[in-house]
């Protein structure tokens, strides 16, 4: 039996826009997430994922459902136990230009979350901070510098050295590439691997690029409109991708295999993303599937284990 | 741009070995650190007006402080054969109704005015910045209840407040000042407020809350310092319109009563001879407007230069 | 020539320099570049962020900010037989929506916000065409079914917050292509966009310019875009082009080391290890001292004592390919493109 991290059980976040309309970005999710492992959740802009991941932080309240952080109900925690999950669970955000306090010296990012836990002090702080600052790939001289001095890249590097002063266990990487350049995404994704090699680390790994977070992830979920379609080992999602949305998804990776060109191997869905606000029953893709039914329109499928390991909501199986 | 002769270079097998790149090169930063403040007071230094708005400033400022020392009268004591003199080798400024040498009541008057655009402006700013901030930080129905009671403040007619203060603590400089502060900072909350809801939205401020800093630290380490910017705007042109606020209230006789002066109060002794002694009334007025304009200017230079959004 | 068939140039830029006036000195954005679109072909420009891409093609159409932007006084850059850089501003605004198109990253903040799309894409065809307003209307609807937005006669009236970012950059591409313009620069036109819509996209301008004849030129980091729309590629470094070739050239015998690193850090899919991405290490060079030698040399594993010395020369490799690189100098070791690059 795997060691379970986290436990999503039937978790849904909506809000209220106003009297009549909510917007049900989250809806009756349910997954696990193993020790060590990085799980990869894909989807377009507007499905839920960023919402998913902050509400599994606590970031967000809970509107159903709970999130079980080794046991701890994250959303029903103390004050004290809240603290000791902040330590544990941490976030890194995907806007390397918005997620530093431009008024801060590089050194006194990196040491918030040290000094909100009060973990160092003095000339141990000190030798930290370069320590961090090393590992992410810069320099000890960069401490004393302003965010605006770096690139988008070595921004991010400086995100990261922030979120591993405090020695978490588990992180949530909340699109931590989409704003940067194809070669310093590689970059980031080495140091990513790199660390959760050294220091055991568990990812949630959100983004839209697919190709990298193949490369990452073990596992990948793959969200439409605030439901989990499918769920499986990354290389099993890519190979055999069995819901229609996640075929569709698959197809329009552009690729630099000239033999391969995307002209012969698209798979086109039909008209454009629905709205997020006050979904009708029944599945949330039947507009743009071609192999809808009327149960589709009626009923939500249920996840099921349709192959070993490979999880997939459609009626068509 | 050289272009290179390469026919002329001659290479050797030596030019042509691997070299090894050390790390170091890799990260570095050319450019000269520079902070927030640093850049935004080189952009002021451009701006050509602001600065002459400044020196202008600075200059009234030092004025006041020595001005009256500079001549032999003194600014409560009259020489009534003097009195109603135009401006002269003896009295620069010439002398009011009752003898007083002009120049020297400017510059005490400049003091009182001045300081009470200052601290004016200053308790302003202190009452909004911690209203605003509270009512941005918390959000939702502590906000709302906040908001409306400025929209209700903000509604009561100015002087029928100042009028009520001063019949009840009296007339003066305190009186004045409580009367226009009890409602001028809800201006600043809201400025503030605005700021701050911005700023609320930013990733950083998220990034604080996972790493668990204290909500009194959010708000000293990254809400305020963001909002400096707006805040000395705001004190900026704060400043004049107490000064003018102040004007208007002695003009009228609610203010500075005498011997005290200010330029309102100046402007007021003068208003009834205007006719006859043009100059009695031209100082003050001359040194109102230009102290206001001069703080407007330098307002306006302070607010391009700390916009971040200008920053190239 | 590419493929036995001559091409015609329809735009050529000669010995283009561009650099900034900053605080802290001047900033060589664009390293005395050369190069030229030919008539109905995609040029891709492909490099990271800062290496002068967005420079260049903002050049080209003269949006740079006139006060602290320098160009040298040797540069030409020639359409229609006529050098846009010495072009008067009437000159210009006949150019620019007429002849040559410009499509931007991100299309909300390119489109007004208080003004209707109809109205949007109607302005163009009424300055430039000099069309009434009811026949450019016509026409707009027309170009929003070009560009397959539904219920074009409807929408027309509607505002940009009511469409989603694909729809909006449909958009941007009618307005731009609505006076059919023989040039259109495409700049990041789908950075922002999810993985579907960028394909949707890359389709439509791929139609629109067998349809229309249209020169295309499309700047973007991702090579993914390179490899399903390019005829031709173009690699820029640190402000300079150091390699360019066909896209067959580029992705089957690509030359410079620099070229290798931006292919190696492609996650392929069907490479099924997960070892360590290629990457480079460090950052590109600062443009207010640019190095001596060859720009990359600090981050190439092939460096040699001569590329930190002195700039290296082109060599030209086919027709169309050429590389700066003092790796293809007699003198210079043997060196094969890396493993896994060899797939073909």
């Amino acid at each position: 039996m795997k060691d379970i991290l986290v436990e999503v059980n039937n978790l849904s976040k909506y809000f209220k826009l106003n009297r009549r309309d909510i917007l049900k970005a989250v809806d009756n999710i349910n997954f696990n997430i193993y020790r060590k492992e990085t799980l990869g959740i894909v989807g377009e802009s507007g499905c839920g994922k960023t919402t998913l991941g902050r509400t599994i932080l606590g970031l967000y309240k809970a509107t159903s459902g709970n999130v079980l952080f080794d046991g701890l109900d994250v959303h029903k925690a103390n004050r004290n136990e809240k603290k000791e999950f902040k330590k544990r669970a941490q976030i890194i955000l995907q806007d390397p230009y918005a997620s530093l306090n431009p008024r801060m010296t590089v050194g006194d990012i990196i040491t918030e979350g040290m000094d909100a836990q009060r973990l160092y002090s003095g000339q141990e702080k000190t030798d930290r901070i370069y320590e961090l600052l090393k590992l992410v790939g810069l320099n000890q001289e960069h401490a004393s510098r302003f965010p605006h001095e770096f690139s988008g890249g070595q921004r991010q590097r400086i995100g990261i050295a922030r979120t591993l002063a405090v020695e978490p266990e588990f992180i949530v990487c909340d699109e931590p590439i989409s704003a940067l350049d194809v070669s310093i995404q590689a970059q980031i994704v080495n140091l990513l691997m790199e660390l959760q090699k050294e220091f055991g680390l568990t990812y949630l790994f959100i983004a839209h690029d697919l190709s990298m977070v193949r490369h990452i992830s073990d596992r990948v979920g793959v969200m439409y409109l605030g439901n989990l379609v499918e769920l499986a080992s990354s290389e099993d999602l890519y190979d055999n991708p069995l819901h229609p949305y996640t075929q569709a998804l698959i197809s329009a990776i552009p690729s630099i295999d000239l033999n391969n060109p995307m002209s012969k191997r698209r798979i086109r869905m039909q008209g454009e993303v629905p709205s997020p606000i006050n979904p009708k029953p029944g599945c949330r893709f039947v507009n743009r599937c071609k192999y809808r039914k009327d149960i589709c329109y009626k009923e939500t499928p249920k996840i099921k284990e349709i192959q070993k390991e490979h999880f997939v909501s459609c009626h068509k199986l | 741009m050289e272009s290179i002769n390469y026919e002329e270079i001659q290479f050797t097998e030596d030019d042509f070995k691997k070299v090894d790149n050390d790390n170091l090169d890799k990260e570095k930063i050319l450019r000269p650190s520079i902070t927030y403040w640093q850049d935004a007071w080189r952009r002021l230094k451009q701006n050509k007006v602001a600065i002459l708005a400044m020196i202008i400033l600075t200059g009234i400022i030092i004025m006041c402080v020595v001005g009256p020392h500079l001549t032999q009268w003194e600014y409560e004591i009259g020489d009534v054969s003097q009195k109603n003199q135009p401006p002269s080798a003896e009295h620069w400024f010439g002398t009011d109704k009752l003898g007083r040498d002009i120049f020297t009541r400017i510059w005490v008057g400049g003091r009182v005015s001045i300081v009470i655009g200052i601290i004016g402006a200053f308790i302003d700013i202190c009452i909004g910045l911690i209203y605003g901030g509270i009512a941005a930080y918390f959000g939702g129905i502590v906000d709302d209840i906040m908001m409306r009671i400025i929209e209700i403040l903000s509604s009561i007619p100015y002087l029928v407040l100042v009028v009520l203060v001063s019949l009840i603590i009296g007339k003066g400089m305190v009186s004045l000042i409580v009367a226009m502060t009890l409602t001028g900072w809800c201006f600043t909350a809201r400025l503030v407020r605005g700021q701050i809801l911005q700023i609320k939205g930013q990733d950083y401020i998220l990034a604080a809350q996972a790493l668990g800093t204290s909500p009194f630290k959010i708000i000293t380490k990254h809400l305020i310092p963001n909002t400096l910017g707006v805040i000395i705007v705001a004190i900026t042109f704060d400043i004049p319109s107490f000064i003018f606020g102040e004007a208007f209230l002695s003009y009228i006789g609610l203010g500075i009563q005498s011997p005290m002066t200010s330029w309102g109060a100046l402007a007021s002794d003068a208003q009834q001879n205007m006719a006859f002694y043009p100059y009695q009334l031209f100082f003050p007025a001359l040194m109102i407007s230009l102290t206001m304009l001069s703080f407007q200017l330098l307002g306006d230079g302070l607010r391009d230069a700390l916009d971040p959004k200008l920053r190239q | 020539m590419i493929g036995g068939v001559v091409m015609e140039e329809i735009l050529s830029v000669k010995n283009l320099s561009v650099s900034f006036n900053t605080y802290a000195g001047e900033v060589k954005a664009v390293r005395n570049i050369s190069f030229h679109l030919n008539v109905g072909e995609t040029l891709v420009v492909v490099g990271e962020s800062g290496c002068g891409k967005t420079v260049t093609s903002k050049s080209i159409v003269r949006l740079l900010p006139e006060d602290i932007t320098n160009i040298n006084s040797e540069a030409e850059i020639i359409f229609d037989n006529k050098d846009i850089l010495k072009m008067n501003n009437k000159e210009l605004e006949n150019l620019r929506g007429r002849d040559i198109s410009m499509i931007f990253q991100d299309p909300m903040t390119y489109l007004n916000p208080t003004m209707k799309i109809g109205d949007q894409i109607a302005e163009s065809l009424m300055i430039h065409e000099h069309m009434e307003k009811k026949d450019a209307l016509d026409k707009t609807v027309e170009m929003l079914e070009l560009v397959k937005i539904p219920n074009a006669k409807k929408r027309i009236n509607q505002y940009p917050h009511e469409f989603s970012g694909g729809m909006r950059q449909r958009v941007m591409i009618a307005i731009a292509l609505a006076c059919n313009p023989k040039i259109l620069i495409a700049d990041e036109p789908t950075t922002a966009l999810d993985v579907t819509t960028q394909a949707d996209i890359m389709e439509l301008i791929g139609d629109l310019q067998e349809k229309l004849n249209t020169s295309v030129m499309i700047i973007t980091h991702d090579l993914g875009i390179a490899a399903e729309v390019a005829d031709r590629i173009q690699v820029m470094y640190a402000g300079e082009i150091i390699e360019r070739g066909t896209k067959k050239e580029i992705f089957e015998n690509p030359q410079h080391p620099y070229t290798w690193a931006l292919l190696q850090s492609v996650p392929s899919l069907e490479n099924k290890n997960k070892e360590k991405l290629y990457s480079l290490g460090g950052t590109p060079p600062e443009l207010l001292a640019p190095p001596k030698g060859c720009a990359f040399a600090a981050r190439c594993e092939y460096c040699m004592k001569v590329c930190k010395k002195i700039k290296p020369p082109v060599t030209k490799i086919s027709d169309n390919q050429s590389v700066s690189c003092w790796l293809k100098h007699s003198l210079a070791p043997k060196t094969e493109m890396p493993e896994s690059l060899r797939r073909y």
